[in-house]
């Protein structure tokens, strides 16, 4: 029997400590890594890896802050693979909030914040309480009543396919209030 | 047949190591990419055509590289690597391009490159993937240029160039080829080559993982798959068809060489006359009689009767350019490949083989991405008997002398027939040899697997063919500016000698105010008659006298001269119409003595001799430096020899029986 085909690549972010693992949506479930198979497993015991976060769509790990990628990357994508062939023997606590922040913050740094920086705006997300993500839109977006739009338009597409289970709880022109169901674990 | 070739013979430049000596300190950047990824047109727009060519010191794989200009007018250096899929080089061209990215620098004859142009096909992005992952080892900055975007458009394909960027790591420009717009983009991006953003981790190495890599890259990316090319498939349903399809080749053929002759006929016309005058030019200004006899004789009857032939050399390069540009020629290379089959050798071969109807030379050297040593042998030993530019002067003279330019067949010019079952039976014999070398070489060997992408048909882009037509026709006229001059030469100065007195003349009868009589008499008792003369036994048979083999051992040169050689022998005979003087041409003595020398059967026998034999010291001499022996081209030159002879012996003997 051959070994089944891991489909994954790295993506770079803003936080040089963190690398987004992007793999098929549904191959973990959303939340906090608590415990990892295998090699994955002694690297975050170890504390080569600092922490784990699991979006839709990618797996996000963290490196300890005095180490780099560049020495580290090779090791960790290969354990990475061994441990997403076992996604029964991974433990993952649900935590919505921060990955929404998670998710929301990384569209902000990347093409939905560039975006609207090209347009003389500026965007930033807040977590409120445990679960809920304020999305505020300033600068030149203040009296543009295009504004609400752009949000929903840009932003919650990608949201929608990073985050299962995503509600708008509120809008209120330049203010977006979000938050994610109760995801099963 | 990516590059365009030095058509017509020239022999290849060798001067790898002098061009990296001059471009030393500045930055180079290589161009990497699979076959038919447009790597050669984007090679073309950047450096605007002004490629060097060279060889790779040690190994005959041609080097194309050409210079730039980047940014703030910083100079750098374009390299063109031979096309390839994978760093797992099947083929010595394969195994350069693995050699120049050896960033630890074990092969020092090979300069390493500071950034990377990857090209990638967008209709075939899954496959070249891979390529970028294993080129993405090497740690150098990389820029991803993607091609044939218009062409996944046009196909309902997509992808998200941002994202795809953002998934492998590297910028990622669209260049269209024709379209100015992403050539800009490009030349900007390699300014900043040193930012040039690397993935945070490198992609798998491990060819499973990798494709696990590739899949998510393309999902990242939005990738949708080009549908198929419906106009392409229809069009190819016809031309791909087994049957229908090697009818359509050979009929496009057939068209071929009807055209190449009725076209040039009148422009060879004006060429003549061209020369004509040149002559009279001579004979009313310069009055030193040896002289005037060399310019007459030499330059205008030898040089000028095998310029005569630029025409038809031209419009050859034109037609082949159009087959190319249309994306026909690599269906007729698919279609050969079953043939090709027969023969135990694989479509390579073929492309091989096609590119010797230009010349022997690249067609020997296209032999490198032939993976298996044994298929190359065997289609190096059978590529010079495809019918080359040379022998289409040859060809075109005897045809010519032999047939009157209004004779047909059914609504068809008989020259044109005639020509075309030339080159038919030039291509039949090389399959026929190829086969035989394979029989006799190979003991059973793994069949390698062997890619071939077709282009989607296209209107032929003139800059393309102006550029390909351009580089065959300076080959051609730096051919007869140079071999076919110096080898002219040597033989008017043979022909003339040894000097005779008037005294020496009138003794033997001739009258010494008859110019063109004491011209005759000159050359019949010349030295270059004396070693016709003395080779006569071996041509005899073959109806060859004298004058006609001091053309078949002058043409051992360059297969040009022995037109060039019949010119000055015919300008010495009939300085007004020396093509007149050919076909008047009699036969000497012997018991055929007063019939005329260019007869049918004469002409039969010279026909396939050119046919077979391998007259061309360049191909002679690219062929020891690719199989890196002498031992084949010795064992090329003796089958071809006595191939040519007896073949002819048969010619003649068939056609004389039925005249």
């Amino acid at each position: 029997m051959t070994a089944p085909v891991i489909v994954l690549h790295a993506e770079r972010v803003a936080d040089p400590h963190a690398v987004r693992w992007v793999v098929p949506a549904g191959s973990l479930p959303v939340g906090r890594v608590r415990r990892a198979p295998g090699r994955l497993g002694e690297l975050f015991a170890d504390g080569t890896l600092a922490a784990g976060l699991v979006e839709g769509t990618a797996v996000w790990l963290w490196l300890r802050e005095d180490l780099a990628w560049t020495g580290h990357g090779t090791a960790v994508q290969a354990a990475l693979r061994e441990a997403l062939a076992e996604p029964d023997e991974w433990s993952i606590e649900a935590a919505p909030g921060e990955v929404l922040h998670l998710v929301t913050s990384d569209l902000l740094d990347g093409t939905v914040g560039d975006f609207i920086r090209s347009h003389g705006g500026s965007v930033s997300a807040r977590r409120v309480g445990d679960d809920e993500v304020v999305v505020q839109l300033g600068g030149a977006c203040e009296h543009c009543p295009a504004a609400g739009h752009t949000l929903r338009l840009r932003l919650m597409d990608e949201l929608r396919r990073r985050c299962p289970g995503l509600t708008e709880v509120d809008r209120d022109g330049t203010q977006l209030t979000l938050s994610l169901g109760p995801v099963a674990t | 047949m990516g590059h365009p070739h030095h058509g017509g013979g020239a022999a290849t430049d060798h001067g790898g190591g002098g061009a990296a000596a001059a471009d030393l300190g500045l930055t180079r950047f290589a161009v990497i990419g699979s076959p038919n990824s447009g790597k050669t047109t984007l090679f073309n727009a950047l450096t605007g055509l002004h490629a060097k060519t060279g060889n790779y010191p040690g190994v005959t794989v041609a080097r194309f590289e050409g210079r730039m200009r980047i940014g703030d007018r910083e100079t750098v250096v374009v390299e063109d690597l031979p096309g390839t899929y994978s760093l797992d080089p099947i083929s010595p061209d394969e195994q350069i391009v693995v050699d120049v990215l050896d960033t630890d620098h074990h092969n020092v004859r090979v300069d390493v490159p500071d950034a990377l142009l990857v090209l990638l096909n967008a209709t075939t992005l899954r496959r070249s993937l891979g390529l970028l992952a294993q080129v993405q080892q090497t740690g150098l900055p990389i820029c991803v240029v993607l091609t044939f975007t218009d062409d996944l458009a046009r196909r309902n394909g997509q992808l998200d160039v941002a994202a795809f960027s953002r998934a492998l790591g590297v910028p990622v420009v669209p260049v269209v080829a024709g379209h100015r717009d992403g050539l800009e983009v490009l030349r900007e991006e390699m300014a900043g080559y040193r930012s040039w953003s690397a993935p945070v981790v490198p992609p798998p190495t491990d060819p499973a993982e990798v494709t696990g890599w590739a899949e998510s890259v393309l999902t990242s990316g939005g990738y949708r798959l080009p549908e198929l090319d419906r106009r392409n498939s229809r069009i190819d349903s016809v031309v791909l068809n087994p049957v229908l399809g090697t009818a359509i080749f050979l009929l496009t053929m057939f068209l071929f060489f009807q055209t190449i002759f009725t076209v040039a006929a009148p422009l060879q016309g004006y060429v003549e006359a061209g020369f004509a005058w040149l002559g009279d030019l001579v004979a009313a200004h310069i009055h030193i009689p040896w002289l005037s006899a060399f310019l007459s004789q030499a330059v205008v009857g030898g040089i000028g009767g095998v310029l005569v032939f630029l025409p038809q050399i031209v419009l050859l390069f034109v037609l082949i350019a159009i087959l190319e540009g249309t994306g026909y020629l690599a269906r007729a290379a698919f279609l050969m490949d079953r043939v090709m089959a027969r023969a135990g050798l694989e479509g390579r071969a073929f492309v091989a083989l096609l590119s010797s109807l230009a010349c022997a030379i690249p067609g020997i050297m296209a032999t490198r991405s032939l993976p298996s040593a044994r298929d190359r042998l065997a289609t190096m030993m059978a590529a010079p008997l495809m019918t080359c530019a040379a022998r289409l002067p040859v060809y075109i003279l005897l045809v010519s002398i032999l047939l009157p330019a209004q004779a047909r067949m059914g609504p068809f010019s008989a020259r044109g027939v005639v020509m075309f079952a030339l080159y038919l039976l030039g291509a039949v014999s090389a399959m026929l040899v190829a086969a035989v070398f394979k029989k006799f070489t190979s003991r059973s060997g793994p069949q390698l697997p062997f890619y071939m992408e077709m282009p989607p048909y296209q209107v032929p882009r003139l800059k393309t063919i102006a550029a390909e037509v351009w580089t065959a026709a300076s080959a051609f006229l730096r051919k007869v500016t140079s071999i076919i001059l110096a080898a002219t030469v040597v033989l008017w100065v043979l022909l003339n000698l040894p000097l005779r007195s008037d005294a020496e003349l009138s003794a033997a009868g001739v009258d010494t105010g008859d110019e063109t009589a004491v011209a005759a008499y000159v050359i019949d008792h010349s030295y270059a008659a004396s070693v016709g003369k003395a080779v006569e036994p071996v041509f005899a048979p073959l109806g060859f006298d004298w004058r006609i083999n001091i053309g078949i051992l002058s043409s051992l040169a360059a297969r040009e001269v022995f037109v060039a050689t019949l010119g000055q022998v015919a300008a010495a005979e009939n300085p007004e119409e020396p093509a007149q003087a050919l076909t008047e041409m009699r036969v000497q003595d012997g018991p055929n003595a007063g019939r005329p020398l260019f007869d049918a059967p004469t002409i039969a026998a010279l026909l396939v001799f050119f046919m077979y034999a391998l007259q061309c010291m360049s191909t002679v001499g690219v062929m020891r430096r690719e199989s890196g022996s002498w031992k084949w081209p010795a064992i090329a030159f003796s089958y071809m020899f006595v191939l040519a002879w007896v073949l002819a012996l048969a010619a003649r003997t068939v056609v004389g029986a039925l005249v």
